[in-house]
């Protein structure tokens, strides 16, 4: 009798495993998965499909044979992103004006100078440097099929070598951008472009970023360094993330003030920052602190440092020669890039702060910036 | 080549197949009113809607039918799924009520605020929609007004329709045809290009003056290696009835037929390209159109004139944005790809070669920008290193640019048996709250009295603060340190030298002020074994001077010597070259060891440039050098 009932009570206590739902997530490199997962016995069984594609692996079930397969293949990735966003990718050609070429700078360039260019909105409005259409007349651009369209010019800002031009086209595939905080050290990124000739429109290369807030001597604003193949043909186009988005802008004008195997985008936030003044101001009015500066020479040589920057003249009052600033709107500064990235992060109209010491004593005053 | 490039590009550049919307599709777009409103202006007509409201964080939603009245696009709905598709030449837009994801074309988009159904009504994203379908969006902050504006006719001098004559030409290039019976879209301001449009054919008229170094046979076979993929069904040459030569080329692809025609007469080159949908049912039309066209103007009575030269051979410049006004000379062209405070004119030499150029840019006055305190610091930064044996400089002082206007200015003239003359004349004048600075570049076949014709016809008035804003003279900062890296030394130099190109062993670098050119090379780990470096640095350079010197056109303009920079021995020596007929160019080559590799630093300018002054900025640049 007692051997029955223990049997039938077990039974029952059996039956009452019923699978748990969510109480759990399940979370694939930080993203939850789209479907709910399943918990038996201690086990969390996932759904198959939901893990391997936020994985990046494709799924796919055969009915016949009862089989599922998961098949990742990094290659296969890239081809396709790459397929997909050559979509967003154009050439841009034009020749130089009559009065820029110099006969010493003509052996320098083709008559035709190219860049390349990403277009960021649907109806037409592409992105490329500054320096790709700074001195062209008769700009026009080429997709990856061979067709063109003559192009405007938008609006340039040569301090982050960026500008806008506009083609007469509906309909178009714009790229999307990545956040600022996907730009991680490390990751894979791949560069498009028409790198040495037009006969080469949309190849690609791949590499990884090597390094973020990347500040260059004699440039305003911070760089995403990545050891992708950049030079003048693919210029001003992107630089992307394995899902297609857009991390930065390819800009070879800074590639000498480096070393070979080191190359500098202009990265998401920036461009983003330009393309908003752009919108609003038709330019990019760019505040900067009222006084000239030297950094110090760690910051110089690119040494992590607490160090502040000395100014040398000012154009206020309340700043002498010798004072040292060590923050700008609150943001600790060490060098000038610093400075620049500071204010274009948190400046919003009036007046700024500015944090210096004097012998030794902390001072924080309010000035007007210079709108350059 | 340029022209080539353009005609093929204007006659290739509809390449997508042209949808029949004809009639319903509004070449003109114009939606006008505040949030809130219930009667709203579109294109001209007063519309009553339920009111536009903001969702979100300031997305402005409309009733469907805004859009539908506005662009004169097709809309399907489907009840299942809420679903609405928007039809519209070259896109389509898919959207669902309370989805942010929209799919445009082939690819998805997310909008800031998703569709609305208000009772039974659809409210839509304004921007989003008007700006997908080429539409401007503006929003004027002190009043509220909202205006979307969309224009298919390019800005200038443009007609819709043209005139009831029955022919229409050019009186100043010579040329005339049929008048058309669809809109003229687009003519450059020199009337070099003349666009005819509508929904299934593009011709574009072209007129410019003779290229001495293009012969009618070299032009035949380079216009007809530019229909390789096209089925070319016709290539003729041809004589009309002046005796002009002229060729008549006709191809086609899968989607359109592409004709040029183009005619050599003894100033002019006329070409029209013509392209036109393969469904189009007036081919014929289009190509008697075509053969209509004649070089000459014919009776003035009876043609309407597109010219805009006027009775004195000028033709004016009007810039509505920057509210001024000038006359050129009938040969200068503007230029359609400059920032609108940034203006650049230019005119041909007759040999193609040369060009005189004339720059117009307008800059917010401030403390530190006047009229006077920028023709001086430009006046310093142009003549910091001009070469005094070929230059004549006169400096910053007062100056009449009209009966009306004074101002500053300066100019250089250079001249030189080897090198060909310019004027520079840089003027600088203040009008309200703006400075602007005209200059002229005039080679030396230009006729100075130009400075006088444009000056006296230079009308000026006040800029509207509100369209044009503030505008600043961004001039990259040359106070700074650029350390180039080359091999495993660091050059210092300041910010006037701007990197061109480089790659491992060679930077090359621009200078600002005067466009030389500086290259920097290394050649690393060198093998002096079996001699000193002296004698191996002595003999590398007397080598590399002998075979330079060696080509008929260059000359030793300053024997090989030495000097020293930071404790190294380099070896100098200047050549000129003059290979070309028009450009003397001075290099100053310096070649020396340091640290086991050899640096190999030349500056290369213009006569214009060569003096003292670049000579000392090269001493600076070597001396800058710091290997670890």
């Amino acid at each position: 009798m007692k051997k029955k009932v223990a049997t039938l009570l077990l039974s029952a206590t059996l039956l009452l495993q019923i699978p748990v739902f969510a109480n759990h997530t399940v979370t694939v490199n930080g993203e939850p998965i789209s479907s709910d997962s399943v918990m038996i016995n201690d086990r969390i069984y996932v759904p198959l499909r939901a893990v391997s594609e936020s994985m990046g692996a494709q799924v796919s079930w055969d009915d016949s044979t009862q089989t599922a397969s998961i098949e990742f293949d990094e290659d296969m990735q890239t081809h396709k992103m790459i397929e997909q966003a050559s979509k967003s990718v154009v050439a841009i050609v034009g020749n130089y004006k009559p009065e820029y070429m110099s006969q010493q700078a003509l052996s320098y360039n083709e008559s035709y100078a190219h860049g390349t260019g990403v277009i960021i909105k649907n109806n037409g409005l592409i992105l490329t440097n500054a320096h790709v259409v700074e001195n062209i007349e008769n700009i026009t651009v080429i997709f990856g099929n061979g067709e063109c369209y003559p192009a405007t010019l938008q609006c340039m800002d040569k301090t982050s070598d960026l500008a806008t031009v506009k083609i007469n086209k509906l309909g178009l595939t714009p790229i999307k951008f990545a956040a600022k905080d996907d730009i991680k050290v490390g990751i894979s990124v791949v560069a498009i472009g028409a790198p040495l000739s037009l006969s080469m429109i949309n190849s690609a290369s791949k590499g990884i970023i090597s390094g973020k807030n990347v500040s260059l001597s004699g440039s305003a604003y911070y760089f995403t360094q990545s050891d992708v193949a950049i030079n003048g043909g693919n210029s001003g186009g992107p630089l992307l993330n394995m899902k297609g988005e857009l991390v930065g802008i390819n800009s070879v004008k800074f590639a000498g003030i480096g070393i070979e195997g080191m190359s500098f985008s202009i990265p998401v936030d920036t461009v983003t920052y330009v393309l908003n003044q752009f919108e609003t101001n038709k330019r990019v009015i760019m505040p900067t602190i009222p006084a000239t500066v030297t950094e110090s020479w760690e910051a110089r040589l690119g040494v992590p440092t607490t160090k502040g920057l000395t100014v040398k003249t000012s154009s206020v009052s309340q700043l002498t020669s010798g004072d040292v600033i060590i923050a700008v709107n609150g943001v600790e500064v060490h060098t000038i890039a610093d400075c620049n990235e500071a204010l274009k992060n948190t400046y919003s109209g009036g007046n700024i702060s500015l944090t210096f010491t004097r012998n030794a004593t902390l001072f924080t005053i309010d000035v007007a910036p210079v709108l350059k | 080549m340029k022209k080539i490039v353009s005609l093929i590009l204007t006659a290739i550049l509809l390449t997508t197949s042209f949808q029949v919307f004809a009639s319903e599709i509004p070449e003109t777009v114009e939606i006008s009113f505040k949030v809130g409103d219930s009667v709203l202006s579109i294109n001209g007509q007063l519309v009553e809607v339920k009111a536009p409201c903001v969702v979100g964080e300031g997305t402005t939603l409309v009733p469907l039918r805004v859009i539908t009245e506005a662009f004169g696009c097709k809309v399907d709905w489907d009840d299942a799924t809420q679903g609405i598709t928007i039809t519209y030449p070259d896109v389509t837009i898919k959207m669902q009520i309370g989805n942010i994801n929209v799919t445009v074309n082939d690819h998805t988009e997310t909008l800031l605020a998703a569709p609305v159904l208000d009772v039974d009504t659809t409210m839509v994203p304004l921007r989003f929609i008007s700006e997908t379908f080429g539409a401007d969006v503006g929003y004027d902050d002190a009043t509220g007004q909202i205006t979307v504006t969309k224009t298919t006719t390019a800005e200038g001098s443009t007609i819709t329709g043209i005139t009831d004559k029955s022919r229409i030409g050019d009186s100043y290039y010579g040329w005339s045809m049929d008048t058309p019976t669809f809109s003229m879209t687009d003519r450059d301001f020199d009337g070099s290009y003349t666009d005819f449009s509508n929904d299934e054919m593009f011709l574009t008229v072209f007129a410019y003056p003779l290229d001495a170094e293009v012969t009618f046979d070299s032009y035949f076979a380079d216009i007809k290696s530019s229909y390789e993929g096209y089925t070319l069904t016709r290539a003729d040459k041809l004589t009309d009835e002046f005796g002009n030569r002229y060729m008549y080329f006709s191809g086609k692809d899968k989607e359109h037929s592409i004709d040029i025609v183009s005619y050599f007469t003894k100033k002019y080159n006329f070409e029209l390209a013509l392209t036109i949908d393969l469904t189009s049912e007036k081919t014929a039309e289009y190509r008697t159109l075509i053969d209509s066209f004649k070089c000459t103007y014919g009776d003035a009575s009876a043609t309407y004139d597109l010219s805009n030269v006027a009775s004195d051979g000028t033709r004016t410049y009007t810039n509505k944005e920057y509210n001024y006004s000038l006359s050129l000379p009938a040969t200068w062209d503007d230029d359609n790809d400059c920032p609108g405070n940034e203006m650049y004119f230019s005119n041909a030499m007759p040999d193609n070669e040369f060009f005189s150029t004339i720059t117009m840019n307008i800059y917010s006055k401030n403390a530190e920008l006047t009229a006077e305190t920028l023709a001086k610091s430009d006046y310093a930064h142009n003549t910091a290193f001009l070469n005094t044996k070929v230059t004549t400089v006169s400096e910053v002082q007062e100056y009449a640019v009209n009966s009306t206007i004074n101002g500053y200015a300066y100019s250089i003239k250079t001249k030189s048996e080897l090198t060909r003359g310019t004027s520079f004349t840089d003027i600088f004048f203040e009008y309200s709250d703006y400075v602007y600075n005209i200059s002229f570049t005039l080679d030396e076949d230009e006729k100075e009295s130009i400075i006088k014709t444009v000056l006296d016809s230079l009308k000026v008035e006040k800029i509207d603060f509100d369209t044009v804003g503030i505008m600043l003279r961004n001039d990259p900062e040359t106070d700074i340190t650029v350390p180039v890296k080359v091999g495993s030394g660091t050059f210092n130099l300041n910010g006037s030298w701007e990197v061109v190109d480089s790659d491992a062993n060679v930077t090359i670098l621009m200078h600002r002020n005067t466009g030389s050119i500086l290259t920097i090379g290394v050649t690393q780990d060198i093998d002096t074994s079996g001699t000193t470096e002296a004698n191996y640095l002595k003999k590398a350079f007397d080598a590399s001077v002998e075979s330079i010197s060696a080509k008929r056109y260059i000359e030793i303009v300053e024997k090989t010597k030495s000097f020293t920079s930071n404790k190294f021995k380099f070896f100098t020596a200047t050549y000129l070259s003059t290979e070309s007929e028009n450009s003397a160019i001075y290099s100053i080559v310096c070649s020396g060891i340091v640290k086991g590799d050899l640096y190999a630093v030349s500056l290369t300018c213009g006569e214009k440039y060569y003096s003292n002054a670049i000579r000392e900025e090269l001493m600076t640049v070597i001396n800058s050098l710091s290997v670890k």
